[in-house]
């Protein structure tokens, strides 16, 4: 097939299309494609999708997969001033196949997160690839500093922040642990949607440790361009983290504090 | 979680004056894994006032001690103190808009309303609010099409077209029920001069002091109906029609596909009692043959015209349940600085933004206003990077007023981002108020309330009298 006639089909700027053949009315159609980003309106051949609608669902689809199995370039940790540790997953397979090695560290890791971070700071935090390795160099340079800068201001110690290969969010069991932090937040890749491969999470924990409750987690999600600005939510975590200093609990136990 | 508020809202006609009290209910309406989505979630009208003729002294100055004692008895037979009230606006329309009353009316209101009762005055206004009022606005976002809104009172004609939920255009016309006043057994007592034309065109004759012949009441009428069925048919005026306008004229290119009728007159207008001599003219004006041949005319037209869901109330009922203006629910807040009035907007960018240039824009504008008070407004970027929120922060750190509060709002959301980046500043200013998901214009002024369930009510207003013409 001639590539450039058909073009890049996951670029964003693309225009979203009417595949609808004679519609009525045209200008309602795109109205009501400006209030979701599902696919919509995008017209039929018989029972199924037009040729270019399938094409461009798997493009988004194979996007989203990338998202997942690729990996975040030394260059990129380097870029943001971080420094490297690895879960005890030795690849993406495993990561993606082995959740309970995704959360943990050899005691050679451990030991390095020791002698490199500052101990026991107020808030621990740090950067992991998760499901979406696109999503640390799309965020991190607006997130972490706003968030650090925030916290500084206000007076609370912030611990050396650093980035996990291979991360999922139960790290943080073992993270705080190690460096006996108060509060630990965990900035890491969602799972990718079909609209986005750069989103990110922020999961935020009291006093975190290995047989915590899944719902002890405070969570920020969505953060994108697309969606909350990663500017913004740097803003949103540094009063939540705040707060959980304030109240000492994260997570449902926060919430209800507010009933 | 949700919280409710006490809003009133009061409107000033030329013919007649109501007040309403209403409930908002402003909440969440996100889903439970998302960014909060606050709005106003329900609006319920608790008290309506009876419909008084409004309080003049001598045809055009409006008595302001009986105005007042109406606002006094509205809220003793409503039950509700003032210092319930969180919001309001009072809009002030026709003659009682012009400059000499709405002056005193302001004054009287802020005295006797409440603390954050906002007025506001404009024909333009006035339509936009009975729209909303009336339920043009939300059917707008509902269903696809062009919505307008006739509101038809005793002086004049507001219409306000929406489509999506937006206002795509406002204009106003000397067409309104008491244009024409009548004594019971049908002599003219009154003639309003801005009908002048369209009768000298018409060849209506219609003499103060003679009995009306009632044909000629009709034919006034319905050249009037003409007019409004022309202007939803894009049909072209006469000179003469055309005259009618206040202000200015409708846009060209904003054809309706649907249209509803608020205000006095559309009581007749969805009513159908046949009004066929002297005796149905209730109220000592043309009021009801008015509404009966715009019904009549409209039908022959096949206009499509839809029920609303406020007649007489709808202007009251938009000044009370739809002024209010929600901030998005990330924003920086010193609540001790509130609330504020009148803040006088400044548009920092008129197109392209560039903020390292911020300051040096602002400054010269901000010296014009009255102790460098006002709010500060521009679009800002989708997503800003951090860097642009530091730029942004140094430019403005040093743009608050004289007393040490710097108001700044925003379209897009990061003033959160914005407004923590500011206290962070060497230099900060004292008390800081940082907005977003607001849109402003130059020209337009700025109410700022405490803050309700995380987002900042906020009214936004022009204050443009009309002048006399």
């Amino acid at each position: 097939m001639n590539d450039q006639w058909i073009g890049d089909l996951t670029d964003p700027s693309l225009p979203r299309e009417i595949g609808v053949s004679n519609p009525a009315d045209r200008a309602e159609l795109v109205r009501m494609q400006t209030v979701t980003p599902a696919r919509i309106c995008v017209g039929h051949a018989g029972p199924r999708y037009r040729t270019r609608t399938a094409l461009r669902f798997r493009a988004d689809q194979a996007a989203a997969a990338d998202a997942v199995f690729s990996e975040v370039s030394p260059e990129t940790v380097q870029a943001l001033g971080l420094f490297e540790v690895q879960t005890l997953c030795r690849n993406k397979y495993e990561m993606l196949t082995r959740p309970d090695l995704g959360r943990r560290f050899s005691e050679e890791a451990l030991q390095l997160l020791r002698e490199r971070c500052v101990h026991s700071p107020q808030v621990q935090l740090y950067v992991g690839d998760g499901l979406s390795a696109p999503s640390v160099a799309a965020n991190i340079p607006d997130l972490l500093p706003g968030i650090a800068d925030g916290l500084a201001h206000e007076g609370v110690s912030v611990g050396t922040p650093f980035f996990v290969r291979y991360c999922r969010v139960n790290t943080a069991r073992y993270i705080a642990p190690a460096l006996d932090s108060e509060v630990t937040c965990v900035l890491i890749g969602e799972r990718p949607g079909l609209l986005t491969a750069e989103s990110m999470s922020a999961y935020i924990a009291y006093r975190a440790h290995p047989e915590m409750e899944e719902s002890g987690y405070t969570v920020v999600s969505n953060i994108s361009r697309h969606s909350l600005p990663p500017v913004e939510a740097a803003a949103v975590i540094v009063e939540l983290i705040l707060k959980i200093l304030r109240e000492k609990k994260s997570g449902v136990a926060l919430n209800a504090s507010d009933l | 979680m949700a919280q409710s508020i006490l809003s009133i809202g009061i409107d000033i006609g030329t013919s007649t004056s109501q007040m309403i009290i209403s409930r908002l209910t402003i909440g969440d309406s996100s889903g439970m894994f998302s960014k909060a989505d606050v709005r106003v979630l329900r609006r319920e009208v608790l008290y309506a006032s009876p419909i008084r003729f409004t309080p003049l002294l001598d045809g055009s100055t409006i008595d302001l001690p009986a105005l007042k004692r109406f606002v006094d008895e509205c809220y003793r037979s409503a039950g509700v103190e003032r210092s319930e009230v969180a919001t309001g606006a009072a809009i002030i329309t026709g003659e009682a808009a012009r400059k000499q009353n709405a002056d005193g009316v302001l004054n009287a209101l802020s005295e006797c309303a409440g603390e954050f009762v906002v007025a506001t005055a404009g024909a333009d206004l006035e339509g936009v609010l009975a729209g909303m009022g009336a339920g043009a606005c939300a059917h707008s976002r509902e269903r696809a099409g062009r919505f307008l809104n006739l509101d038809i009172g005793g002086g004049t004609t507001n219409a306000a077209i929406f489509e999506n939920g937006a206002l795509l255009d406002s204009y106003a016309l000397d067409i309104g029920g008491r244009l024409v006043r009548l004594a019971a057994d049908g002599t003219v007592l009154y003639v309003s001069d801005r009908l002048k034309p369209l009768m000298a065109w018409r060849g209506i004759g219609l003499d103060p002091g003679r009995r009306a012949d009632w044909c000629e009441l009709v034919r006034l009428c319905e050249a009037m109906a003409e007019v409004l069925s022309k202007l939803c048919r894009g049909e072209a005026l006469e000179d003469a029609e055309s005259a009618l306008f206040i202000g200015h004229a409708a846009k060209a290119d904003c054809l309706p596909d649907r249209c509803s009728f608020s205000g006095g007159v559309s009581e007749y207008v969805y009513g159908n009692a046949p009004v066929a001599d002297f005796e149905q003219l209730v109220f000592g004006d043309i009021g009801p043959l008015l509404g009966q041949c715009i019904r009549e005319r409209f039908a022959q037209d096949g206009i499509a015209v839809q029920p609303t869901e406020e007649r007489i109330r709808a202007t009251v009922v938009g000044a009370g349940c739809h002024s209010l203006r929600l901030s998005g629910s990330t924003v920086i807040c010193d609540a001790e600085a509130l609330p504020l009035r009148n803040r006088p907007v400044v548009r920092v960018f008129p197109g392209e933004e560039d903020y390292s240039r911020l300051a040096e824009l602002a400054q010269p504008a901000l010296a014009r206003c009255e102790g460098r008070r006002a709010c500060l407004w521009f679009r800002g970027p989708v997503s800003p990077g951090y860097r642009q929120i530091l730029e942004m922060a140094r430019q403005l750190v040093a743009l608050a007023d004289e007393e040490g509060l710097l108001t700044v709002a925003v379209e897009n959301d990061f003033a959160k981002a914005l407004g923590m980046a500011i206290r962070r500043m060497d230099g900060a200013p004292r008390r800081l108020i940082c907005l977003d998901r607001i849109r402003l214009d130059m020209g337009d002024y700025i109410d700022i309330a405490r803050p309700v369930a995380g987002v900042v009510p906020v009214v936004i207003k022009t204050l443009v009298y009309e002048t006399p013409s």
